[in-house]
């Protein structure tokens, strides 16, 4: 097997930045981890590739980059393109917050993104493959099958089966590290709206706790195997939020005016008065402000003059999201 | 409204569809069909109808897996639950995706993509053995879980 750097002035560079190009547009993003370059691995036709620790892509001749061409089967050329817009919604993100007390910098992120990832490529790739000139390809298939399994039952937990796909595409907004934050932010609301006072420290820590319990070791596996698990690690998963949820609901029996004693998710923050607090929608749209990293409120109106989509999230913030962070991420599983 | 929030109206229909049947198909088209007036080009409209024609291939159930197909399965089970040392367990994944590929060659042209798909998450399990990006539980260090 050998691995060549595809010429950008090719038609196989032409096609695949096409394709990104198709996906950034479909879902826009001011992160761009991807560093032009493009690689193919050649010859042996057994290993995928995956978007790099140093932004390239690589990519296999054989099973993707030569079924991206006019006249391959449908069912391979569907399974070539979702793994693009797969790879690609990788390049879209941060994975790291090393300050965000709620962050989750372990293999459960890890596992979660591909669920959240796979979710969004395999609804996605009708539209994607359509606007490329593909026209109407067969539905793909999740190859992350139990960890898409576990992804969405956790969804439908959180925001209920009519709202979990918005919650879906709430989630991969976030930095990698934050998806859980996100799913957790979605459970206060529905679960313990009542229970919770809207006070940030209030929610953040109420957040933390279910993070905790969601973040089962279960996660550290589910996204590795294609055994019957996802299932039972999404039954263990909720059964853990339910009980948090039950913890969270008697501190606030005994406790309403203190915030929930939980501990910050994220190992690296100590927990301090000084910590940021803010919802999930905020970190999304204002994320890659240093300021805001370093645990000082965003600027005054720095989210407050998008205008408000359907779901809440503010149209302008997904372009104006990230500035000022460029951290390579890791290669993709 | 953006495509992306149209594609996530499309997905939730999609589910509906598939959890409740035919019976859902009318309904779910009209409700997307009354979005298309707020998308804002003719190039997006276009692909939301094209969406919405799809809806009610979701109604019919998939295809239950072929005796292939299972077998695959088995043996990127069995892969996932080799032990030994990193090198040991990366060379009893690696004999299992060429062993999976080689299924694939017998499958039908329908079914091989998806035999074949189960080797890349194979594929980063052995990239992940042999290189971690992350801690396995970063908490661990933290709250003694």
């Amino acid at each position: 097997m050998a691995t060549v750097e595809i010429d950008p002035s090719s038609e196989t560079y032409g096609q695949f930045a096409k394709l990104y190009r198709i996906a950034r547009r479909q879902f826009p993003s001011a992160v761009d981890r991807w560093n032009g370059k493009l690689y193919a691995t050649v010859g042996e036709g057994r290993r995928w590739g995956s978007l790099q620790r140093d932004g390239s892509f690589k990519l296999s001749k054989e099973l993707v980059l030569d079924r991206l061409a006019a006249g391959t089967p449908p069912h391979k050329q569907v399974q070539a393109v979702t793994t693009v817009l797969h790879e690609s919604l990788h390049a879209r993100v941060e994975v790291d917050a090393p300050l965000e007390p709620n962050a989750v910098p372990s293999q459960h992120s890890q596992a979660l993104d591909e669920g959240l990832t796979e979710w969004v490529a395999i609804d996605g790739v009708a539209v994607f493959a359509d606007e490329a000139g593909y026209g109407q390809l067969p539905d793909a298939v999740p190859e992350y099958s139990q960890v898409y399994y576990a992804t969405e039952l956790l969804l439908e937990y959180a925001a209920g089966t009519d709202r979990a796909q918005e919650l879906a595409d709430r989630a991969i907004d976030a930095p990698v590290v934050m998806r859980w934050d996100v799913i957790a932010d979605e459970i206060v609301k529905n679960h313990l709206g009542t229970t919770v006072p809207p006070d940030p420290l209030h929610r953040q820590a109420a957040r933390a706790e279910l993070i905790h319990a969601m973040t089962r070791p279960g996660w550290l596996d589910v996204h590795q195997t294609q055994a019957n698990v996802g299932a039972a690690v999404a039954q263990e998963t909720t059964q853990a939020i339910g009980a948090a949820a039950d913890r969270i609901r008697e501190h606030y029996l005994q406790n309403p005016g203190t915030p929930y004693p939980a501990e910050n998710p994220n190992f690296r923050v100590a927990r301090s008065a000084y910590q940021h607090v803010g919802g999930p929608q905020e970190r999304m749209v204002s994320h890659g402000e240093l300021r805001f990293l370093t645990g000082t409120a965003p600027a005054s109106g720095a989210t407050s003059q998008r205008p408000e989509l359907r779901d809440g999230r503010r149209a302008a913030g997904r372009d104006a999201a990230y500035r000022g962070t460029s951290r390579k991420g890791r290669s993709r599983t | 409204m953006e495509l992306r929030e149209f594609n996530v109206a499309h997905a939730t229909a999609k589910r509906r569809i598939r959890r409740e049947g035919f019976d859902a198909v009318p309904a779910a088209e009209a409700e997307l069909r009354a979005l298309l007036p707020q998308l804002t080009s003719d190039e997006d409209r276009r692909l939301a109808v094209n969406l919405i024609e799809r809806l009610p291939g979701y109604a019919v159930p998939p295809s239950p897996p072929s005796a292939l197909m299972q077998e695959a399965r088995e043996v990127e089970r069995t892969a996932y639950e080799a032990t030994g040392t990193v090198e040991e367990r990366a060379a009893v994944i690696a004999d299992a995706r060429r062993q999976i590929f080689e299924m694939a060659e017998r499958a039908s042209a329908e079914e091989a993509p998806s035999i074949q798909g189960l080797t890349r998450v194979l594929e980063h399990l052995e990239n992940n053995l042999r290189a971690p990006y992350w801690p396995s539980d970063g908490r661990q260090r933290h709250n003694g879980q």
